[in-house]
């Protein structure tokens, strides 16, 4: 039963380990996954430490729903304060590594100190130990997830992994498991490196035991038929998240040469059905009936042989519109590369963009850059600062610190040309044409972020009916308006903390298509599961709850407002390129501004963005921290 | 169309993407049609040529595009199709697509 789970605490300068039930007070406030660790995260973690001191604590939590079949449940939430940001850092990986440690007895970790040498983390079956990984420092992921599994003698054990670009502390670098799956965002992996924390691996023979199975099993079934029934799903099983460039591109919603254009111009090459040469098949994570990832092999080239997955949609924009490279065989080098070294896709592609573009004015140079040529669509520039940044070589090391501190190092009015926010980079879209993805990115609270609260489907042009039936109040259906866009933003955020809590896929929910499960269906999925009983209204609260945590965290971190900011090319620089309706856009700054009022409103925070005191104790969170756990 | 306005052939360009490329096997066609045509012509003389997919752009009991798939006109999404076409219009067909 759920009320058995255990959370260990893992002190790894003393090597001390313990652990505890999770209270039953603590699952009904926050479930699992995202929203427990976003409670210890506030409660434990002093404020103003430095994310690379050994005071700082990393999480990992398996979402409350982690391990049914269905809706792709395999997912964890890696958590820690941001060496990217400064601010919530937190990230999300699917793969198969969650179910195994729920297997292995424990839903959450929270892990404290350092280790005095490189160590990894073997949890199994109700016991976690502390081994030495001297051995696995300088590993690329790959092969420090193989070595594990020798180690351990046992094929079925799935680790958490960092890559070179974690050992050297790469403010960026992310956590993987599997071949494809990663924790890209703010940089969790560098908060592993920075503990001397190689890798934490699970093994579990132990039950998960959910309270109706039965049932459970029946209603997954439906689960998983209402999203194979979706033309969305059979797409995506097809040609993966690349689908999507399809539309955006075309359309002309797409950063390409950092932020000059909004298209890719003989951009025909990246288009999905381009993969099809390179795919040797499909595959999955945990759970899921849609399997959206490229497995793929390439034979020829100077990094040939390459045997690997993806690429996502973001790193076809990542490694391919933002630095104008129009070759699929580039991103799929690139995607490896990154996997390989364990850098955060998006990060690395924006800061490489950002880079060409100032070379570009002339704003670096050769001087700066060691030699290197940092001309758009060359590739081989790409790679080699792919490497540099990895192993904070040359000018890569510049860039691996990110944008804060690479734009205080450059000076000479980069800041500029950076699109990022909060000091994080954001997705290659270019939300200039759509005010609501443009207020998204600035809300999330880990900094730019198309996963925290973008309402992907207002790129549909539904009927006004049907979406007021699912915001609960009037939307305009025009993507490029500026009314109910806030609301829209809201309550995809309140969505995906509650996906995010249950640990499943945010794909499989109103973000990539209307009939996807929303909250009736994961309410009744949750009491299937736990017991637990919830309405639809109370699950909202839950992800209004974590969402404002988040945000007092970040308050008392030192954010406000003013961080949820837009850079301001977006409302100087006109679109120049796409179909007429993408075509000489830029943000209109009074309909930004009244857009962030009214979202702050929905909220029930006030005009800096602080939660008001009734909001705090309609939620429960007044007497925040309060130690539960 | 007004009482006697001349009716004109107009020429739309209609960009294909995910299944609707692939069953064409072309990533952009044009389509011919006379001045006081809607968008719903276009799209049954479509599911004519190329079948089932294109056929279901249209919901024969609404006359409207259903949610699930996106047809723009010069980018913006339009769901009526009563609406009437102009010469070179960019017509986009798709599917609902997200992710990142």
């Amino acid at each position: 039963m759920v009320w058995k789970r255990r959370i260990a605490y893992i002190n790894l300068t003393t090597g001390k380990i313990i652990s505890k039930p999770i209270p039953k007070q603590l699952r009904q406030l926050y479930l699992g996954g995202r929203g427990i660790n976003m409670y210890l995260l506030y409660n434990h973690l002093t404020p103003e430490v430095d994310p690379l001191s050994s005071e700082n604590i990393l999480l990992v939590g398996t979402g409350l729903l982690c391990g049914i079949p269905a809706l792709g449940s395999g997912r964890c939430d890696i958590a820690a304060k941001s060496p990217v940001t400064g601010a919530i850092g937190d990230s999300n990986i699917g793969g198969f590594f969650a179910p195994e440690l729920r297997l292995a007895g424990f839903d959450h970790l929270m892990i404290s100190g350092k280790a005095e040498k490189p160590v990894y983390l073997l949890a199994n079956d109700g016991n976690i130990e502390i081994h030495d990984a001297n051995h696995l420092w300088g590993k690329d992921t790959f092969e420090t997830q193989d070595m594990i599994r020798d180690d351990v003698k046992d094929e079925e054990v799935k680790s958490l992994v960092i890559g070179v670009a974690g050992e050297n502390m790469v403010r960026f670098a992310n956590v993987r498991t599997g071949m494809k799956n990663s924790a890209g965002r703010t940089g969790m992996g560098c908060v592993m490196g920075s503990k001397n924390l190689k890798a934490i691996a699970a093994r579990g023979t132990m039950d998960i035991e959910f309270s109706h199975p039965d049932e459970l099993l029946d209603y997954c079934k439906q689960m998983n038929d209402m999203i194979t029934e979706t033309r969305w799903a059979r797409a995506q099983s097809k040609w993966g998240t690349l689908i999507i460039y399809s539309n955006t591109n075309t359309t002309g919603l797409i950063r390409t040469r950092n932020f000059q254009l909004n298209r890719l111009e003989k951009g025909e090459d990246l288009e999905p059905e381009n993969m099809d040469r390179y795919t040797i098949g499909m595959s999955g994570c945990y759970g899921c009936s849609v399997h959206c990832r490229h497995r793929y092999v390439l034979k020829e080239g100077s990094y040939a042989p390459i045997f690997a997955e993806g690429p996502e949609y973001t790193s076809l924009g990542a490694f391919g519109t933002m630095v104008d490279c129009n070759k699929m065989e580039t991103v799929l080098v690139a995607n490896h590369l990154v996997n390989k070294y364990g850098l955060d896709t998006l990060e690395t592609g924006g800061l490489i963009a950002w880079a060409m573009e100032l070379y570009e004015k002339g704003i670096i140079d050769e001087k700066d850059t060691a030699g290197l040529k940092l001309e758009w669509g060359n590739e081989e520039i790409l790679f080699q600062l792919i490497t540099q940044i990895a192993h904070r070589e040359g000018f890569g090391n510049i860039l691996a610190d990110g944008f804060n501190t690479a734009i205080s190092k450059i000076g000479k009015g980069s800041e500029y040309y950076a699109i990022q926010i909060k000091g994080m980079s954001s997705l290659h879209s270019d939300e200039r044409p759509t005010p609501s993805l443009a207020l998204g990115i600035c809300t999330s609270t880990r900094g730019a972020d198309h996963l925290r609260g973008r309402p992907a489907i207002d790129l549909y042009g539904l009927p006004q009916e049907m979406l007021q039936e699912i915001y609960g109040a009037p939307v305009s259906s025009d993507y490029t308006a500026y009314e109910g866009k806030s609301r829209m933003v809201w309550w995809q955020e309140l969505l995906y903390a509650v996906t995010d809590a249950i640990g499943t896929c945010k794909f499989q929910t109103v973000f990539c298509a209307v009939h996807a499960p929303k909250w009736t269906e994961f309410k009744n999925l949750i009491q299937l599961a736990t017991d637990m009983k919830f309405t639809e209204s109370e699950l909202m609260d839950v992800g209004e709850r974590i969402y404002t945590i988040e945000r007092m965290f970040n308050l008392r971190e030192g954010f406000s407002r003013k961080d949820d900011a837009l850079p301001e090319r977006y409302f100087k620089e006109s679109t120049p390129t796409g179909l007429p309706i993408a075509k000489g856009k830029k943000i209109d700054r009074n309909g930004f501004e009244k857009m962030l009022d009214e979202y702050y409103v929905l909220h029930g925070w006030d005009h800096n963005g602080s939660p008001k005191k009734e909001t705090l104790e309609r939620l429960g969170l007044d007497k925040e921290p309060s130690h539960i756990v | 169309m007004s009482h006697g306005e001349k009716l004109m052939s107009i020429r739309v360009r209609v960009l294909l993407l995910s299944n609707f490329r692939e069953i064409v096997g072309k990533r952009e066609i044009v389509e011919e049609v006379n001045s006081n045509l809607t968008l719903g012509h276009v799209l049954d003389q479509l599911g004519k040529k190329y079948g089932r997919d294109f056929k279901q752009l249209v919901d024969p009991k609404t006359r409207t595009v259903p949610s699930e798939f996106i047809v723009s006109i010069n980018g913006r999404v339009v769901r009526d199709t009563k609406v009437r076409l102009n010469n070179d219009d960019i017509l986009m067909l798709t599917i609902q697509a997200g992710g990142g």
